[in-house]
């Protein structure tokens, strides 16, 4: 890759770092996972990089390869199966982390995938509608449709979202 | 709503590494420059070559080879293994070293193996399996005329086609009824038993739970405890029983951990005796160097698959005074000088460590296979130091076994290559390309003999996605780099030494393939997306399978379970009448395939997990009682659901069973007609089933008043 690419490529990952791992942690992941997942994806997207043109096809192509890498993640998880866990848990994260991640998953949780997953790129990485409907592979419409629901959802379940714990 | 806006605000996260990402990424793409070297053709072996070329030591015998002499010696000379390609018999050991260095020269960096990503999960339990004992080696305890039932009935339906040539365009597609195995274990196919945590063979129960066996009398009126026993050198523990002997399968806590993952690395099989269930006695204790990544058995045979990972060498990583270049040069000149031991795995049956797979039985296999060393064992439950083994140097995620075959899988992970990935944790597969591979074996006994290979574009979720009946291997594959954004159902028979594919249909384009249930003449298929469609696929034609039916739900299943010819359930989640997600069941009417009519759902609240979607031992089918029963979990909160099936409808009780990860331990096991046994991590009590009439009308989510299970 030449140096200019390469230059738009850092100037990418110093803008979309926080974004993509607060995506990650919003669909599912712990913090940790959440950013082994961002740089795994950007590291793949580096090789296509010169290929995908247009701020907008970055956008949904680098959010597409995180969505990939959240579902192998998540297969090889559960595809284990009932293993120890002694040796998963991060201790050096601060308890603040954990409990917002926490917090958010139980929020989020009871939503369907796919409508998380709208929710998540629409509403809060701000990608458009097109872009959230390129990256999901759906119609633009079932991004509308499923936006709103969601939202509606979450807004009722207000009560579920509490740092300490059930209500 | 603006509590989560808050959260997005204010998740804490750490600087970008951008430096590391380039410096990966760069890595990459001189790696994959690297590998596309040409393999030197290897010529297959002749017996005479392979009689002198392997002089790896005292190796595997046949079944007498516990011996009571040196430990050195196994008298045999291992036999060579023919492979089908692209696997191809190493023709020296020197070759197949030279195989795993140069593969491993493009894995390795300055901070050592590459990433995870290479190695396969060092899984710590074996996938779902359960024993399944032969007439003769099991006892007739009272109950066990009840839990044969299940072993007939899922056999008469495979042998019926055992023997055909598969075409049954004449005859109507039709479900057929699935119960537990022999010892009480919900497991994918009839005759062939997976572990578990909990066994049974009527008269004993016997479970492990915190690395303790302990073992049950339930032939009576009340559960009682009759031992427990320590277990000091296995961790994680998964059974398999045989008449009164119970085999466990686990991690070995004391075998190195692996750099990469931190788990241990190696395994143990432990076989114990029952005869005096107060006093279980260890038999055979063997050690593996390698994890055990799925376990079956058939009869009193045993097969486990095994995979290595990769090796702990002695790498150096960047530092103060070490710079990155230096790393990385000492560490390739580690894995120039890395030796056959450091790769091939070992086994430890008590007469000190021996080689497991000797070079002429370790197949290489093609260069878009990740690197590990994979080994299928099998032995005799009678005879568990006297084991055979074959070998592949490459990376396979999947094992799946019909009742006459053994399937390794190699599948890519997602739809794309990723030739330099780094993965969260170990991942299921590093094949690159869009391409599966599919190794076949024939097993007969403890023998274990390539039959077949084959390829096809696409990729496998798991092992519940295959499924061979009569000589149709039958696969639903998801999308790849090589495939349209499509999922398939395809056909695939044995030519020869090569599996090809005979038929292909799409299914569920755009949506995600959630569960398939296999059946000689259909599959059912669960899917997620805009509608949630369950599809029915028509495979009486093996050439030309189609999508036949189709309903669209407000839900999907995880797992789908057939009742009989008439009724089918599946496990999973859906909004529920207020539009909030949790867990669901759907009780569906397939007496009249392709048409499936949904006949009652039952919501258990939001936020709640059927966990049988992800875990079908959690799930039991007691026809006798017309009861359905699954674990499902609120929060840290696990119930036991009993569903009685009552003219089409459901009807619920729920039981407490437990917290937090005891819930995944949770089983229930039919013994007799309304004789249920309820194994929870604390406990073993019965549930006698039908439940009292006040309940039985009553469709809430609260447990029934003034009832108790005993």
């Amino acid at each position: 890759m030449d140096s200019v690419t390469e230059a738009g490529f850092t100037a990418f990952v110093a803008d979309h770092w926080r974004d993509l791992v607060r995506a990650a942690v919003f669909l599912g992941a712990t913090t940790h996972e959440a950013e082994d997942l961002a740089q795994a994806t950007l590291v793949r997207c580096y090789d296509k990089w010169d290929r995908v043109s247009g701020a907008e096809n970055r956008d949904a192509y680098v959010y597409r390869m995180l969505l990939n890498q959240l579902r192998d993640a998540r297969r090889a998880r559960w595809w284990k199966g009932r293993v120890d866990h002694d040796t998963d848990e991060q201790v050096s994260d601060s308890s603040d982390a954990l409990a917002t991640a926490d917090a958010v998953h139980r929020a989020l949780g009871a939503l369907p995938k796919g409508h998380r997953e709208v929710v998540v790129l629409r509403y809060f990485v701000q990608l458009s509608e097109a872009q959230t409907a390129d990256t999901l592979g759906i119609a633009r419409g079932t991004v509308k449709s499923r936006l709103s629901r969601a939202l509606a959802r979450l807004a009722a379940d207000q009560h579920l979202i509490d740092l300490g714990g059930r209500a | 709503m603006t509590d989560l806006e808050r959260l997005w605000e204010e998740l804490p996260t750490p600087p970008a590494p951008t430096a590391a990402i380039l410096r990966e990424a760069r890595r990459g793409q001189r790696v994959r420059r690297r590998r596309t070297w040409l393999r030197p053709a290897l010529v297959a072996a002749t017996a005479a070559a392979v009689g002198g070329a392997f002089v790896l030591g005292a190796t595997t015998g046949g079944p007498s080879g516990s011996t009571t002499g040196s430990a050195a010696g196994s008298a045999q000379q291992p036999s060579p293994v023919a492979f089908i390609a692209p696997l191809k018999a190493a023709t020296s050991c020197q070759a197949l070293l030279s195989s795993y260095v140069d593969r491993g020269l493009a894995g390795v960096t300055a901070y050592g193996w590459r990433s995870p990503a290479v190695e396969l999960g060092t899984a710590t339990g074996p996938q779902h399996s359960t024993p399944f004992g032969g007439p003769g080696v099991l006892r007739e305890p009272p109950g066990r005329q009840y839990l044969d039932q299940g072993r007939v009935e899922n056999l008469a339906g495979a042998n019926a086609l055992a023997g055909s040539n598969g075409t049954l365009d004449d005859s109507p597609m039709q479900t057929t009824r699935v119960t537990a195995s022999g010892t009480g274990t919900n497991v994918q196919e009839g005759g062939v038993d997976e572990p578990d945590t909990v066994k049974t063979d009527g008269r004993l129960l016997v479970q492990v739970h915190d690395d303790e066996l302990r073992v049950y009398d339930v032939s009576g009126a009340h559960p009682r405890r009759r031992s427990v026993t320590d277990l000091h050198a296995i961790t994680a523990p998964e059974l398999l029983l045989a008449g009164d002997t119970v085999v466990v399968l686990g991690t070995d806590p004391t075998s190195p951990r692996s750099l990469l993952t931190g788990r241990p690395s190696g395994s143990r099989v432990e076989t114990i005796s029952l005869a005096d269930p107060r006093a279980p006695k260890v038999v055979a204790d063997v050690a593996y160097s390698s994890a055990i990544t799925a376990a079956r058995q058939t009869g009193t045979t045993i097969r486990l698959v095994l995979s290595s990972g990769l090796p702990n060498l002695p790498f150096l990583t960047p530092g103060r005074g070490m710079p990155a270049a230096r790393a990385e040069a000492h560490n390739r000149r580690v894995v120039q000088h890395s030796v056959l031991s450091d790769w091939l795995p070992t086994y430890d049956a008590g007469h000190g460590t021996r080689p497991l797979l000797s070079c002429s039985r370790v197949a290489i296999p093609p260069d878009q296979l990740g690197l590990d060393t994979v080994s299928v064992v099998g032995f005799d439950v009678a005879h568990p130091t006297a084991v055979q083994a074959v070998g592949l140097a490459g990376a396979t995620s999947i094992s799946y076994e019909s009742q006459s075959a053994l399937f390794l899988a190699a599948t890519p992970s997602t739809a794309g290559s990723c030739p330099a990935c780094l993965g969260y944790g170990p991942r299921a597969s590093t094949v690159t390309g869009g391409t599966t591979y599919l190794f076949q074996f024939a097993v007969h006994g403890d023998r274990i003999d390539q039959v077949a290979s084959g390829a096809v574009d696409g990729i496998v979720a798991d092992r519940w996605s295959m499924d061979q009946t009569g000589r149709v291997l039958r696969l639903a594959l998801g999308p790849s780099s090589t495939t349209g954004p499509f999922n398939q159902v395809v056909t695939m028979r044995r030519r020869g030494h090569s599996l090809q594919v005979v038929g292909r249909t799409r299914v569920a384009s755009g949506d995600q393939i959630e569960s398939v249930r296999w059946f000689p003449r259909e599959a059912i298929v669960s899917t997620s997306g805009a509608h949630n469609p369950l599809y029915v696929v028509d495979l009486r034609r093996p050439h030309r399978p189609s999508v036949a039916g189709r309903l669209d739900l407000a839900g999907y299943s995880g797992y789908l379970h057939p009742l009989g010819p008439y009724r089918l359930v599946g496990v999973g989640s859906g909004p529920g009448p207020a539009g909030n997600w949790g867990a669901e069941l759907g009780l569906f009417k397939v007496h009249d395939l392709p048409h499936v009519q949904l006949l009652d759902q039952w919501h258990y609240g939001p936020g709640t997990r059927a966990l049988a979607a992800s875990d079908p031992l959690q799930f039991t089918w007691l026809p006798e009682d017309r009861a359905v029963l699954t674990v499902v979990e609120d929060g840290d909160h696990g119930w036991l659901s009993v569903q009685k099936l009552y003219q089409g409808r459901f009807h619920n009780r729920m039981i407490p069973v437990g917290y937090g990860p005891d819930v995944a331990e949770v089983r229930t096991i039919g013994l007799a007609p309304a004789k249920v046994a309820l194994v929870t991590a604390n406990a073993v009590r019965f549930l006698h089933v039908p439940m009292p009439p006040a309940c039985l009308w009553k469709r809430t989510v609260e447990p029934c008043a003034g009832t108790s299970a005993r």
